[in-house]
């Protein structure tokens, strides 16, 4: 308290209040490259492909569903309570978390525009690791990118606590 | 203040005013800063943002430790030195009987004015009204501090390569602001047990605060 800011600080913080917001543009999967990998015979022999309207839920929150899905076409929205938390599309995973560990839905998945989804059954989820490097390699980054966050939340809560 | 002359509404609020002094001078002194910034008063409970700036701080000091300048260590140590004076005072200031009885009474005893119950409720009435009206200032200063240390984290984030590329790594898509990166934190946290709730649940609140 009774910090006093130099001019060229004062002239910094208001350059910060005026700035406009800029945007991180996220790298997905590059979906042509994997698809081009997997032949449709194959896709069958991992799980079904399914259609589904927007609107629908997919997973919700606290269901012991095990199947993970990943998003062939179109998007879906995450929600945690009644909150909207994200909204991810081609390329990406989902329900990956309780096809590993047994534990219920972390989160309720809609889908925001028709889509079309590979929906993997847990028995085949060995398979695709054994055969599918590729998106093998793609789903370990996506649970160490978790598993990172996680440790961010963990150190916040074990530095609150000595509070 | 002559002795005779002072009736006991006078001295409570010469009391009032001495009690709070510190307090008062604070939230002058911050406006004045708010002035220099032209930034309006923070409407939004921004100072409950409090934990998470902590935490978005240290994870991006870790991504480049390099990122902020010295003018935000001084914004965010100020920010939460107002932040613990505000808890301070709310603390200091709950229990107005025993301000009456220990420090009141002391004082106007030099006045030989002596407890009553007329003279109680007057001074809790007075004394509720003011800790509420300065209570409510010191919030709002809070509130625009942190939104201040919210604006420019982000905005010297923004500059950063190395932060630049662990979004990108890490697929965290949207702008450099506290709600993309509050949603990749909720996204990345998984529900079911009590620690974790608590967790889901705050950034939940924030969520709806940041902008």
């Amino acid at each position: 308290m009774y910090c006093k800011f130099e001019p060229s600080e004062i002239k910094h913080i208001k350059e910060a209040l005026n700035a406009p917001k800029t945007t991180s543009k996220k790298e997905r999967i590059d979906w042509s490259v994997l698809k081009a990998s997997i032949d449709s015979q194959k896709l069958v022999d991992y799980g079904f492909v399914v259609k589904k309207a927007p609107g629908t839920v997919l997973l919700k929150e606290g269901d012991t569903t095990k199947e993970m899905y990943l998003i062939l076409d179109g998007e879906v929205t995450v929600t945690i309570g009644n909150t909207e938390i994200a909204t991810i599309g081609v390329g990406e995973f989902f329900g990956e978390m309780s096809m590993v560990d047994g534990l219920p839905r972390s989160a309720t998945i809609t889908t925001s525009t028709e889509c079309k989804l590979l929906e993997i059954a847990p028995k085949n989820f060995e398979t695709i690791i054994k055969t599918e490097p590729s998106i093998a390699i793609k789903l370990l980054e996506t649970v160490i990118k978790r598993f990172r966050a996680q440790n961010e939340i963990l150190a916040e809560a074990i530095w609150h606590s000595r509070d | 203040m002559n002795k005779k002359d002072t009736s006991a509404s006078s001295l409570i609020a010469l009391f009032l005013e001495s009690h709070f002094k510190e307090a008062v001078d604070i939230v002058e002194f911050e406006n004045e800063f708010f002035a220099e910034c032209e930034v309006a008063h923070c409407k939004d409970e921004y100072g409950k943002l409090k934990r998470f700036l902590t935490t978005a701080t240290r994870h991006l000091r870790d991504v480049d430790e390099s990122a902020f300048s010295q003018t935000f260590h001084k914004l965010y140590q100020d920010g939460f030195a107002l932040s613990d004076f505000a808890t301070k005072f709310a603390m200091k200031n709950t229990l107005v009987s025993q301000i009456y009885e220990k420090s009141f009474l002391n004082a106007a005893a030099a006045y030989e004015i002596t407890h009553s119950r007329a003279l109680e409720d007057s001074f809790s009435t007075m004394f509720v009204k003011t800790r509420n009206t300065t209570a409510n200032d010191i919030a709002v200063a809070v509130n625009t501090k942190f939104y201040l240390i919210d604006r420019l984290l982000w905005f010297e984030a923004s500059k950063s390569e190395k932060i630049k590329h662990f979004f990108s790594e890490s697929s965290i898509d949207g702008h450099f602001d506290s709600p993309t990166l509050i949603k990749y934190y909720l996204k990345n946290t998984d529900t079911g047990q009590t620690q974790k709730e608590d967790r889901t649940q705050y950034l939940r609140e924030i969520l709806k605060i940041a902008r």
